[in-house]
């Protein structure tokens, strides 16, 4: 007896990259299709398994279906070039967060500035410049985390194979562990004016004016997207309760 | 021309589809039993075409989907925007200069 089996069906359309909003609600439309093609054939007098033969039958060659819905869908570029937008986005967001960053810390420095004016002597780094500071350099680690769970979270959302978002899980990594940023206080013991820099690369890496391993940032990042990970698995199952992973 | 006309044929579920949709919303099943009631067993149109004319025409915006509830199951309707009805006739004008071209050839 034939029945209509559309699980492959749907894994062909989530693996070409059809969003699964729209495969899950394709399938459950030719399920729909194919329970009225059944009752229908009951009704004409055919058994069970007559009218479920025929109800295949008449959806006819699912990979046929499968290639023409890919052919007429239209799909977003992350969908259609996922490997490249995985490697393009996490750089492109984080240039622009530095970016944005460093223009923040050297505004606040120069407000700072302003506010005490410039009467000869060095100027002490005042205690909400140094918390902003160290909010900056949360962030600095966090941004990496976050855009990491987000291409996640969009990756898993659209089905896109595995390979893609683990690639781009730990690109993430690789970027965000070599960042460090550093900042000199102004110091008017030795004369020192104060600077902001930032440390990009994989060597020993001064942080606070200690040398900290830029591998202990890695672990940092791993350890939170491993915490991460139980809360996307249990938001993958409650969005899609029966459906199994792959890839 | 012979580019036109072949464009044209494969336009023929599309035209089919929107027409019957314009009068009134309807689901995928009921669709296709509608055309082969229409068009008197002329058109059959199987499942494979059916579906990605439709999930082709909402992404194009000349259908929009909902979800209603019938026969106790709830099923996705299919309605013309203002977009498909425009688009319709065009397919229609089309056709019917196919139309006229083939009555004059068959006529000659």
């Amino acid at each position: 007896m034939k029945k209509l089996d559309l699980t492959h069906y749907r894994n062909t359309l989530l693996e070409a990259g059809i969003p699964f909003r729209k495969v899950l609600r394709n399938v459950r439309e030719l399920k729909d299709h194919y329970a009225d093609l059944v009752q229908k054939a009951g009704e004409q007098g055919m058994d069970e398994q007559e009218a479920s033969s025929w109800a295949a039958e008449k959806i006819g060659d699912l990979d046929l279906l499968a290639r023409e819905m890919i052919a007429r869908s239209s799909r977003g570029m992350l969908h259609r070039h996922p490997m490249l937008m995985t490697l393009l986005l996490p750089p492109v967001s984080l240039c622009l967060f530095i970016a944005l960053m460093m223009l923040l810390f050297v505004g606040a420095v120069e407000l700072n500035n302003a506010i005490e004016g410039n009467n000869g002597t060095m100027l002490q780094a005042p205690l909400w410049l140094k918390g902003l500071y160290m909010v900056l350099k949360v962030l600095l680690f966090a941004v990496p985390v976050a855009a990491a769970i987000a291409i996640v979270r969009v990756c898993t959302r659209g089905r896109i194979l595995r390979r893609y978002w683990v690639t781009g899980l730990f690109f993430m990594l690789l970027i965000g562990s070599g960042l460090n940023l550093h900042v000199s206080w102004p110091d008017s013991g030795n004369g020192d004016g104060g600077s902001i820099g930032l440390a990009v690369g994989y060597a020993l890496s001064p942080i606070d004016g200690s040398l900290a391993p830029a591998q202990l940032s890695t672990l940092r990042l791993i350890g939170t997207l491993m915490l991460c990970g139980g809360v996307l698995m249990y938001m993958r199952r409650r969005d899609a309760p029966g459906e199994t992973g792959r890839g | 021309m012979a580019k036109t006309n072949a464009a044209f044929m494969s336009g023929v579920p599309e035209l089919l589809i929107l027409r019957l949709l314009s009068r009134e919303e309807m689901y995928g099943y009921q669709l296709v039993r509608a055309i082969r009631v229409v068009s008197a067993d002329a058109f059959d149109l199987a499942e494979g075409v059916v579906y990605p004319t439709l999930h082709s025409l909402e992404a194009s915006g000349c259908l929009k989907a909902r979800e209603k509830e019938s026969d106790g199951r709830k099923r996705i309707y299919y309605s013309v925007t203002a977009k498909g009805l425009k688009r319709l006739e065009a397919l229609t004008g089309n056709w019917e200069r196919v139309r006229q071209g083939i009555s004059s050839v068959l006529g000659a």
